[in-house]
């Protein structure tokens, strides 16, 4: 218990350091009163990754992204799955440089900035998942938009000789998101846009939720001359908030059939002996897979 | 007494969970794990397996064997028997060939299915693209032209994938279902799409209605049927052919392509790729697969 208090007052600095690093504007979000307390319940976060077989890009990053953040008061995790075989446009100079790989990752990266901006107040908010997505969607259309101003010649015939090449007018990046906020008191929204399985234990019970195969689309269109993104004219987000969540584990599709898994054995295991497990199970699946786990424990004195 | 069976083999069967929650036999490591055998909920065990399905509608009419362009020696036949196998055979580098079947049906006044297997079991049973398309040939009856027959034919296995998941009618796996595919249409959609593709190609008009009494497909939220002919473009059976085909749900185009030409004859062999590996729809499908 001695260890578990020095680290919490470590992290407890550590964390207040953050905060004062951060931008005026984004000050004081969490408040003292937030930061954990261990003596009730602690949050333990894992991120599991292997690729499947590389594709035309082999030295690249695989195309899913897995992601947590753990704060005091709230667990955040994400998971983004780029469409795999898909366009990949890269000029000399690396000004154009557009994948659905790189889309998957800029949409990470949106929603975990998003998370440091998120207060307290917000997070109450039982369709924050939601819109904090939505946030991020706008946003990445923009920057990504923001690329193509001001472009350079070279730039330019670049694109050109790849509509070309296409003999088309639109070339469309793809993924899958998944993001979910787990608070200390055991309430967790979570938004799906596409069909990146989540398991949830909740007591005794357990769920399993696959939402359809949907993407988040980016096109890029030719115009003439001009190149501009657009998107899907209605983004097919899907939400959910569950309470009393002790568990929870997302993947991308590629784990398969993992989450039926490590449902058929919570009914004879605790999910600490499941956990250590996981590793021996094979989805038999040629994707990239990835898999966020959150355990919520309470600390007992054995601990 | 709950007994717990095997997810990857149902006839493994326990009276007791075992110390992983694995099946213990060798064949079942990491793979088959045990649910309650009531539970089927969870249980795994018959749950169809995700395939991709590429339909080829292949036209072995007597015509075929006339010479395909003028100032060239080579045969319809042998030009699409060619490009078929070796369409297939690029296929090679497809990291889920398991799970990408083809069904190749012939069609003349009768409509006969001639192979139903995986690009992997294609790939495995024949050395190459040559001895492939030698077997296609061997099959060809050279008759008359009965389209319509073959487009309801086509059809009929459509729905029994899509409603019943059920091949085996024509030599294919039961307990199967599409893989779905996200696509983003023209008009800013998105829209699900089962990976099946139907692809005809033919040299020339129905001679039993004397016409093409229209697409089944096009009842369908996104139509699959591809078509291609063999021809110069102008003949009556082109455009009867090109007059039923849907426009591509993604780029709005014609889901038509001409062979009228040598030089097209790599296209063939692209679009026999491309249908294969159950995606794409158009032209410029096609010029974007791989493309870049």
């Amino acid at each position: 218990m001695g260890i578990r208090k020095n680290l919490s007052v470590l992290f407890n600095r550590l964390f207040q350091k953050h905060m004062s690093n951060l931008p005026e504007n984004q000050e004081n979000i969490v408040k003292p009163e937030d930061l954990l307390d261990f003596s009730q319940y602690q949050c333990i976060a894992e991120v599991m990754v292997s690729a499947g077989p590389r594709k035309d890009k082999e030295t690249e990053l695989g195309e899913d992204v897995a992601g947590v953040v753990v704060s005091p008061t709230y667990a955040f995790f994400w998971i983004a799955d780029g469409t795999s075989e898909s366009p990949y446009l890269r000029d000399e100079q690396s000004k154009i440089y557009f994948s659905s790989r790189l889309l998957a990752q800029e949409l990470a990266i949106r929603f975990r900035e998003r998370i440091w901006v998120a207060s307290t107040e917000e997070l109450s908010n039982k369709d924050i998942s939601k819109e904090m997505l939505q946030n991020c969607l706008e946003n990445v259309l923009q920057s990504w938009n923001k690329t193509l101003e001001n472009i350079t010649d070279e730039s330019h015939k670049y694109l050109k000789k790849i509509f070309e090449e296409r003999q088309g007018t639109s070339i469309d990046f793809s993924t899958t998101f998944l993001g979910g906020i787990l608070s200390r008191s055991g309430t967790l929204q979570v938004s799906f846009y596409g069909d990146s399985p989540l398991f949830v234990k909740q007591g005794e019970s357990s769920t399993i939720i696959r939402e359809p195969n949907y993407r988040f689309f980016l096109r890029l269109n030719k115009n003439g001359d001009e190149y501009i993104f657009t998107t899907s004219k209605e983004h097919k987000i899907v939400s959910h908030v569950l309470e009393n969540v002790d568990v929870v584990v997302a993947g991308s599709d590629g784990i398969g059939k993992l989450p039926e898994f490590i449902q058929a054995q919570s009914k004879s295991f605790p999910f600490r002996e499941i956990w250590n497990r996981l590793h021996k199970f094979s989805p038999q699946t040629n994707d990239d897979k990835s898999i966020c786990i959150l355990a919520r424990f309470r600390v007992t004195k054995s601990h | 007494m709950t007994t717990y069976v095997c997810t990857n083999n149902p006839a493994h069967k326990y009276p007791s969970m075992t110390v992983d929650g694995f099946c213990p036999q060798p064949e079942c490591f990491g793979v088959g794990f045990l649910v309650e055998e009531q539970n089927t909920s969870i249980g795994i065990s018959g749950q169809a397996k995700e395939i991709g399905l590429c339909v080829l509608l292949m036209d072995v009419s007597g015509s075929m064997k006339a010479t395909a362009f003028p100032n060239s020696p080579a045969q319809k036949d042998l030009l699409v028997a060619g490009s078929a196998s070796g369409g297939i055979f690029d296929l090679a580098p497809m990291t889920n060939k398991d799970d990408a079947y083809i069904i190749g049906v012939m069609f003349d006044h009768n409509t006969n299915v001639i192979f139903t297997k995986s690009v992997s079991n294609i790939l495995g049973q024949y050395p190459n693209a040559s001895d492939f398309s030698k077997f296609l040939i061997s099959k060809f009856t050279y008759g008359g032209t009965d389209i319509n027959q073959a487009l309801s034919f086509a059809k009929q296995i459509y729905d029994d994938f899509i409603q019943k998941g059920d091949l085996s009618k024509y030599g294919g796996p039961s307990n199967v279902k599409p893989v779905m595919q996200t696509i983003l249409t023209k008009n800013g959609d998105t829209k699900i799409v089962p990976n099946i593709r139907v692809l005809i190609y033919t040299d020339g008009r129905d001679e039993v209605l004397e016409k093409i009494t229209g697409n089944p497909f096009a009842q369908e939220e996104i139509d699959v049927l591809m078509g291609a002919f063999f021809g110069e473009g102008q003949e009556e059976g082109c455009t009867a052919l090109k007059s039923i085909v849907s426009k591509c749900p993604i780029h709005g185009v014609d889901q038509f392509f001409l062979i009228n030409d040598p030089n097209r004859v790599q296209t063939l062999r692209k679009l026999f790729r491309m249908a294969s590996g159950a995606s794409g729809f158009c032209p410029v499908c096609l010029a974007q697969d791989r493309a870049v």
